[in-house]
């Protein structure tokens, strides 16, 4: 069994990477704090599929893509991953986000409004 | 061929020893290098077919050793007693939604120490960290590298990658 782990809300990642899951605190290798916008911006597609026809033997599966944002951040001791899939563009990060918004039109929130159609 | 063979006819303890050493190979190549499960079921579409797949698993990777976020990894399902292939999309220290994008939740979770969190690609349909939370590294049972189909392989790649990276399609 996995130990007890407190969640939170996306908005609060800014403060929650702080922390190593032992609960030291983070800092990059010249001693400053993390700073979500300047780590690498990473991609995932996962999926909604469903069957075109339930009523129809052999009907073709049609797959909706969901996009997965992941940031990819480095303290002193690696690289670690951040999932901002629910957090980028909200404006909650820490001065860089309005250069995010421009360079990502419609990347923002990907997996509830942005369903394109696969073959 | 013939001779090595024809010692063993008429030698049952040689016999013996030869099968078991083939028997204590074989389950250390499989068990320690590498082995193949057929992949069924609907949690991996579009990923993966429904039936008639089978996956090349790296034994090397087994409880987790040297999987990042974006690897497809074959593991113990810890609600039964089956084998299940997911994606990884946490490692300790990572951070990882709980719930499936766009579902309303923003809910977030820190992966704690010697565990990982998988979720399946096809969202709806998949039985995953979204139900039974983080799953101990140990579960674990290898990196699946890739795809066998009837007279036809090919390589599984981690599609994770840069925004500003062109798409591979």
């Amino acid at each position: 069994m996995a130990p007890p782990c407190q969640s939170f809300p996306a908005k609060d990642l800014p403060s929650a990477v702080q922390t190593t899951p032992t609960g030291k605190l983070r800092k990059t290798d010249d001693g400053k704090r993390i700073n979500l916008d300047r780590c690498d911006l990473m991609k995932l597609f996962q999926y909604e599929c469903a069957i075109k026809h339930p009523d129809v033997p052999n009907s073709p599966i049609q797959c909706w893509p969901v996009q997965r944002l992941f940031r990819r951040c480095q303290d002193r001791n690696g690289k670690f991953m951040v999932e901002t899939t629910a957090w980028e563009g909200t404006g909650t990060g820490t001065g860089a986000e309005d250069m995010t918004q421009s360079a990502l039109p419609g990347l923002s929130r990907a997996g509830t409004d942005r369903r394109i159609q696969d073959p | 061929m013939p001779s090595f063979f024809g010692g063993l006819i008429g030698h049952p303890l040689r016999t013996t020893i030869f099968a078991g050493k083939f028997l204590a190979f074989t389950h250390l190549f499989l068990e320690y290098g590498w082995s193949t499960a057929p992949a069924a079921g609907p949690s991996m579409l579009p990923t993966f077919e429904m039936l008639g797949e089978w996956l090349l698993v790296s034994r090397l990777h087994r409880f987790g050793r040297g999987v990042e976020v974006g690897d497809l990894v074959a593991y113990n399902i810890p609600i039964n007693d089956q084998v299940g292939v997911k994606r990884i999309l946490g490692l300790p220290g990572d951070y990882v939604l709980l719930d499936t994008p766009g579902s309303g939740s923003n809910a977030m979770i820190q992966v704690p120490q010697g565990h990982c969190w998988i979720v399946g690609d096809n969202l709806p349909a998949s039985r995953d960290s979204r139900l039974f939370g983080p799953v101990p590294l140990a579960l674990i049972r290898g990196k699946v590298i890739g795809k066998i189909k009837p007279f036809h392989f090919h390589w599984i790649r981690n599609p994770l990658k840069r925004v500003d990276e062109p798409s591979e399609a």
